[in-house]
């Protein structure tokens, strides 16, 4: 079974044009990967997703045949994805632990998925302290800054890659105008790459996320808007309510701000738009609320805070 | 993404057939020792491919069936297997249809395809037909043929290891059994996919997926046989635990088929079950706004001040 992962990957990286000094740049050497090509051999895993992302497959397109240890592996990656996305930090850093033991520390690609994990979990929690990205530079080697290389000339990403960079940027201790920009790049290189497919939904709107978030901080809040709809538009359009409300409370929020610095606007349209603001905290309170949780609970309450606030406004 | 630990599937789909591994070991000519099986079963020693082309003709098994069915240089053709499968049962059947030639244009001409071709063509006529009994044909033999064209007749349910597609499959049979009136026997296979699908072999997220929509035909059909309060219970027990583990997709239905029940039975004039019924609902009004159904949106806005007195106000 596993010589069919070397059958997709000869054909669809012929068709799709690439050489296979493209497709194996950073990851392994051409003769590592004609064996896989061929069958020879298989490569771990993380080597085959990797590759197969490379060629901007859809996830579903391929199937996996797993070790039990690997199919383990697979899954805790997944339900870590899920915890963050709904707030459980605790649970999630409990399974980034369990896979940290489960890796092989001497794999570059294996870390690579583990910091991904581990930017993904800790980044929501607290900002990262400088000690910590050294210590992630030193076990990546050069592979961060071969990514980051690539991103800019617009060379083949896989989208584990490109969710790396970006939580890499995100994270990072630079200065706001610094991050926005180069989450910029890596927001372009997506629509220029990924646009259409499946396999970048949830990090597209995760993305889009932090953009805005920048953008507001930055106080750019027209900026800030129009990325939280970009967002909302794939989270609605593939029924993923789950980055759906820190799009809408940040929607609100910048909302908000631009209809405080207006001055001149009439009565009935600020009583519209105040409306507006309301209704897009609702949608989000009562998302935080169905996923009941001491995070999404806190979530929950800090919004009900801003709803009293504008319904006062609405009052006066 | 499906991933398999295949030495979990192979021993799963040994035993839901009542094979010892000496069974196994004659019915494949000894091509393989007992030691050997037992060592792959266990995940210790990594299968050949032959090893696993014969266990899985044996078992019934279509491990890998997509990949030597669709023409891979056309791997879009993936996304629009898909995509029948969710007209289907959004009873987009037209659609389905047409989605389906252009399918059969880009599978291989091997009998793997050729199956896969046959099975959505019956799904699609499962649906199409309003009346089985004025269309000469009976309902129950018609989708077993379906049921058994995916999977070995004699595996016990309960173990076999499932792929999505089979799990369609037996969905489609549920159905079948609800219109035949055949609640009790539906009941019963529903109880045998929960069991087989809590032993988790597959992963979160095909697991949430199957969990809710499992237990919304369960709580659906207890409805019908006027087990109202069974209903509510199973629902309130399904979101918590999809809701835990970070999904929202079933949320909706689930909470939709509570509000259903628990009106039917006129149970909201009960304090705390009507509260619980304005929770839900509040729920379903947000998650519509936040998936674009503006419609559906509207009408239980329209549902919350009619028949709960609930202002526009309170709701926001």
């Amino acid at each position: 079974m596993n010589e069919k992962i070397g059958i997709i990957l000869c054909r669809l990286r012929e068709e799709k044009k690439i050489t296979r000094k493209q497709i194996c740049d950073g990851l392994i050497s051409e003769n590592e990967y004609r064996n896989i090509e061929i069958g020879k051999s298989e490569g771990e895993v993380w080597l085959q997703k990797l590759l197969i992302g490379r060629l901007h497959i859809p996830e579903s397109a391929v199937t996996f045949y797993l070790s039990k240890k690997e199919n383990e592996m697979v899954n805790l990656e997944m339900e870590i994805y899920r915890r963050v996305m709904i707030w459980r930090y605790q649970e999630a850093e409990e399974k980034l632990k369990l896979f940290y033991d489960m890796i092989n520390k001497e794999s570059r690609i294996q870390m690579l998925i583990y910091y991904k994990l581990y930017l993904l979990v800790y980044g929501q929690r607290r900002k990262l302290e400088e000690a910590e990205f050294e210590i992630m530079n030193k076990r990546l080697g050069n592979m961060v800054s071969e990514i980051e290389k690539k991103l800019y000339e617009r060379e083949i990403l896989s989208p584990d890659e490109l969710s790396f960079i970006s939580e890499y940027f995100a994270n990072s201790i630079i200065d706001e105008y610094e991050r926005s920009k180069r989450l910029y790049e890596v927001l372009d290189y997506y629509k220029y790459e990924y646009s259409g497919m499946e396999c970048g939904n949830r990090f597209y709107a995760q993305l889009n996320y932090y953009y805005a978030q920048g953008q507001y901080n930055l106080r750019e809040y027209q900026n800030c808007v129009e990325s939280c709809k970009e967002g909302l538009k794939v989270t609605a359009l593939f029924g993923n309510c789950n980055n759906t409300a820190e799009l809408f409370e940040l929607l609100a929020d910048a909302e908000g701000r631009i209809l405080e610095s207006e001055t001149s606007l009439i009565v009935e349209k600020k009583v519209s738009q105040v409306k507006k603001v309301v209704e897009n905290y609702t949608i989000a309170m009562n998302i935080y609320a169905i996923f009941d949780g001491e995070e999404a609970d806190r979530k929950k309450k800090t919004v009900e805070d801003k709803v009293a606030k504008w319904k006062t406004m609405l009052f006066q | 993404m499906e991933n398999y630990a295949i030495s979990v599937i192979l021993q799963r789909a040994r035993e839901s057939l009542h094979y010892s591994r000496n069974d196994v070991c004659r019915l494949c000519q000894e091509q393989f020792s007992e030691k050997t099986l037992y060592r792959v079963e266990l995940g210790i020693t990594k299968a050949s491919n032959d090893t696993i082309e014969k266990l899985s003709s044996l078992y019934k098994r279509p491990f890998g069936k997509l990949h030597t069915t669709i023409d891979m240089n056309r791997y879009s053709m993936l996304r629009i297997y898909g995509e029948i499968i969710d007209s289907v049962f959004c009873m987009n059947l037209t659609e389905a249809e047409y989605k389906l030639n252009l399918f059969e244009k880009y599978v291989e001409k091997s009998a793997e395809g050729a199956d896969v071709i046959e099975l959505l063509k019956l799904i699609i006529r499962h649906y199409k037909i309003q009346d089985y009994t004025n269309e000469g044909r009976n309902i129950i033999s018609d989708t077993e043929e379906l049921l058994h064209m995916s999977f070995h007749p004699k595996a016990d349910i309960s173990i076999y290891p499932l792929t999505d597609m089979e799990l369609n499959v037996c969905f489609i049979y549920i159905d079948a059994l609800k219109k035949d009136g055949q609640y009790e026997a539906a009941i019963e296979l529903i109880n045998k996919l929960l069991k087989n699908i809590n032993q988790k072999y597959h992963n979160e997220s095909i697991f949430c997926d199957y969990y809710g929509l499992l237990n919304a035909e369960l709580a659906t059909i207890y409805k019908k046989t006027e087990r109202h309060e069974e209903a509510m219970e199973i629902v309130r027990q399904a979101i918590q635990e999809i809701v835990r583990m970070g999904d929202l997709t079933n949320v909706y239905q689930l909470l939709y088929i509570f509000v259903q029940a628990a009106e039917e039975r006129e149970y909201f004039h009960s304090g705390n079950i009507k509260r619980e019924c304005v929770e839900s609902l509040k729920k379903m009004y947000s998650i519509c706004l936040a998936c674009n159904m503006q419609h559906r949106a509207m009408n239980i806005k329209k549902r919350l001040a009619n028949e709960y007195g609930v202002s526009n106000e309170l709701l926001q």
